[in-house]
């Protein structure tokens, strides 16, 4: 059996080599990261998070470290979906490699649009929607905090397009699996979860918020057992595939990650520490299936069991 | 009338981003200029073939991969690079965490880093005017790397070199700065060497007396406070500047938009910069100064 096969997958119609995906927001559009990563290798790339018109994002300091974390307050800096279709996906086709796009809006007019738009093209495997921006219709609040608001974007999305759509939750939220069936009932595809939760931090000698814009998104080992705990309830209570996503570094937290039932994972932060942390991530799941014996990935998608008293 | 530098630093958003690599180098001197300020000499063949001055490396500074704290990479310029010997410096202040744990590598160490990255200083083919270096503290790092450069391409009678400290005690290889420049000032700031005061007032006073303002190129790096007051003086006097910025980054290549800096647009009021791409070095009528 060839290795290659034992860890492809489809997911929502989408077929990936390996189910090692690059986390919207920290791969750039896959440039930035083509001399130190070998694009062909890893499952799917997700872009950065692309409106409509460009957005000029928060002002800086935009990032904080915090223990075994990192708190950024980007503000979904982005040239619109004309530049992203211009520029960098015909520079992206040239790789064997399924692109993602992460879709955000202020608006759930905003969101369809950008959806209906990028269906024109032909470079684009899916979608992920973002429900974490900012809702300007409703005071500012996000969209994916409540699951009416989260059906409508969702909603909207699914009718503006034929791709397959991916929303992807905000861990800031009391009950995730409500959003997640809302999502669900409104089209979704596939699940991914989590985006950042939401902090802060302060700088003791002079007395003020590290953040301009004070609060920002935490990411990075740090927030790992939330994402493993919401992938797991999430994966437990809904019918499409799930895609977790937090604080992913090396290879055991991605089996981790599957074993809660992600049928895929997706490595954010990692990138910046260790620019080859995907395709460690991808020759670690293979060792760990043939060290266990298991013949394809899918076989440890949710097997998790309760210890033993 | 002095030749018009058109220089090459990149101004589109899509500039073409240079294409670092992820390197282990060993390191082969240790050195402890201060007791806050190491130097350390790195084995860097490649490395030290196609770095430029001004251009930085990404270094992790955990002992291992797998310690999460501090989680991120730290940026240091490049102090100086020796393409014949192979070896890369850097010269780096202890300020935090990351900086404490870099400073307890030894000799025989393997550091693991990604570079080069940005773009560095835009050095002209050839020059018939002057050149002035202006560094404020830690800033004086990659000015090292420039003015090595600058001298072997032009020759030191056309290099002037103003650094400004805080105390005569933090004025660092001051032998090796001085042999590549015709001119070396110091400003303190305590007054305690040199010129008492900011190394702003010093250029100010510096630019008032030179003859062929316009054939004059200045290079300058440090605090942003001083940066700003750099790029105003050179701005009255229309002198053509590039500095060197430092921000907070977090993937150094131009990928998360972390470390931006606000910029004129031709299009927009304004707009964010990324500084470990478009930068670290820009032109100093570019940025849009609050
Ligand atoms: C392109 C570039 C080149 C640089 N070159 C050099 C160099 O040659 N030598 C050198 O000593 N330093 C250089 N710096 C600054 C250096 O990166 C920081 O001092 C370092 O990241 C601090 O890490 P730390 O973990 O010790 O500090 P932390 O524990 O993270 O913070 C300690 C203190 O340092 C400050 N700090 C953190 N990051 C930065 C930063 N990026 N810039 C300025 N202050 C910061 C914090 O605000 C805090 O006050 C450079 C920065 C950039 C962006
Ligand atoms: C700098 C930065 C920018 C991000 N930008 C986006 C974005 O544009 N859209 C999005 O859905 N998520 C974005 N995220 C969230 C990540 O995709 C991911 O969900 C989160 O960082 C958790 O994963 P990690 O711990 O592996 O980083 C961003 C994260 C970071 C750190
Ligand atoms: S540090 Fe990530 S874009 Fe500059």
């Amino acid at each position: 059996m060839s290795t290659a096969s034992s860890l492809a997958i489809t997911i929502a119609g989408i077929h990936m080599k390996n189910p090692v995906i690059a986390a919207s927001g920290t791969f750039g559009f896959g440039k930035e990261y083509s001399s130190l990563v070998d694009l062909n290798k890893i499952g799917a790339i997700i872009t950065k998070g692309t409106s409509l018109e460009p957005w000029v994002g928060n002002p800086p300091e935009r990032i904080a470290e915090t223990a075994a974390g990192m708190l950024n307050s980007i503000g979904l800096q982005n040239d619109g979906i004309e530049n992203l279709i211009n520029e960098k996906l015909p520079w992206l086709s040239q790789f064997d490699v399924p692109v993602i796009v992460n879709i955000v809006g202020h608006t759930i007019e905003e969101y369809a649009k950008v959806a209906q738009r990028l269906s024109e093209t032909d470079s684009v495997a899916g979608l992920e929607i973002n429900i974490s921006c900012p809702n300007v219709k409703h005071g500012c609040i996000a969209f994916g905090v409540e699951p009416r608001m989260t059906f409508e974007v969702v909603n909207a999305v699914r009718k503006a397009t034929h791709l397959p759509i991916i929303p992807k939750l905000s861990p800031n939220v009391a009950d995730i699996v409500a959003i997640a069936h809302a999502a669900v009932d409104a089209g979704a595809d596939a699940i991914s979860l989590i985006n950042t939760l939401i902090g802060t931090s302060i700088n003791a000698e002079t007395r003020t918020f590290r953040l301009a814009n004070i609060t920002g998104g935490l990411s990075g080992p740090a927030i790992k057992p939330i994402a493993l705990r919401m992938v797991w309830e999430v994966a437990k209570a809904v019918d499409v595939p799930v895609i977790g996503v937090g604080g992913i570094m090396t290879a055991e937290d991605a089996v981790e990650f599957m074993l809660a039932g992600a049928s895929a994972i997706q490595v954010g932060t990692a990138n910046f520490v260790y620019p080859n942390a995907m395709i460690e991530i991808i020759e670690g799941l293979e060792a760990y299936l043939s060290r266990h014996g298991f013949g394809h990935i899918s076989e440890i998608v949710g097997i998790v069991q309760s210890p033993q008293c | 009338m002095a030749e018009q530098f058109v220089h090459h630093l990149p101004n589109k958003q899509e500039a073409d981003i240079p294409k670092g690599k992820l390197f282990e180098c060993r390191i082969i001197d240790q050195e402890m200029v201060l007791p806050h300020i190491r130097r350390l000499i790195l084995d860097a063949q490649e490395l030290a073939q196609k770095c430029i001055p001004g251009q930085f490396v990404h270094v992790l500074c955990n002992k291992f991969r797998q310690f999460y704290d501090p989680l991120l990479r730290r940026p240091f310029s490049i102090h100086f690079a020796d393409p014949e010997a192979g070896h890369v410096s850097i010269l780096f202040d202890i300020r935090g965490r990351g900086t404490k744990m870099l400073a307890d590598k030894t000799i025989g160490d393997m550091i693991d880093l990604i570079g080069p990255l940005g773009h560095g200083f835009a050095i002209p083919d050839s020059w018939s005017g002057s050149f002035l270096l202006v560094g404020g503290g830690m800033g004086i790092a990659p000015l090292y790397f420039l003015l090595r450069t600058l001298e072997k391409r032009f020759g030191k009678e056309k290099i002037k070199f103003l650094l400004g400290v805080k105390t005569s005690n933090m004025i660092l290889y001051r032998d090796q700065f001085e042999k590549c420049c015709s001119e070396y000032l110091v400003s303190t700031e305590d007054g305690s060497y040199g010129y008492q005061g900011m190394v702003t007032d010093l250029l100010k006073e510096r630019v008032e007396t030179l003859d062929n303002k316009l054939g004059c190129l200045v290079y300058a790096c440090g605090p942003m406070q001083m940066l700003k007051e750099v790029a105003k003086i050179c701005h009255h006097h229309n002198l053509n500047c590039q500095i060197s910025v430092e921000t907070k980054m977090a993937c150094g290549v131009g990928a998360c938009m972390s470390c931006v800096i606000k910029v004129h647009d031709t299009n927009l009021e304004y707009r964010y910069a990324r500084a470990c791409v478009e930068g670290p070095v820009f032109d100093s009528n570019k940025i849009k100064w609050e």
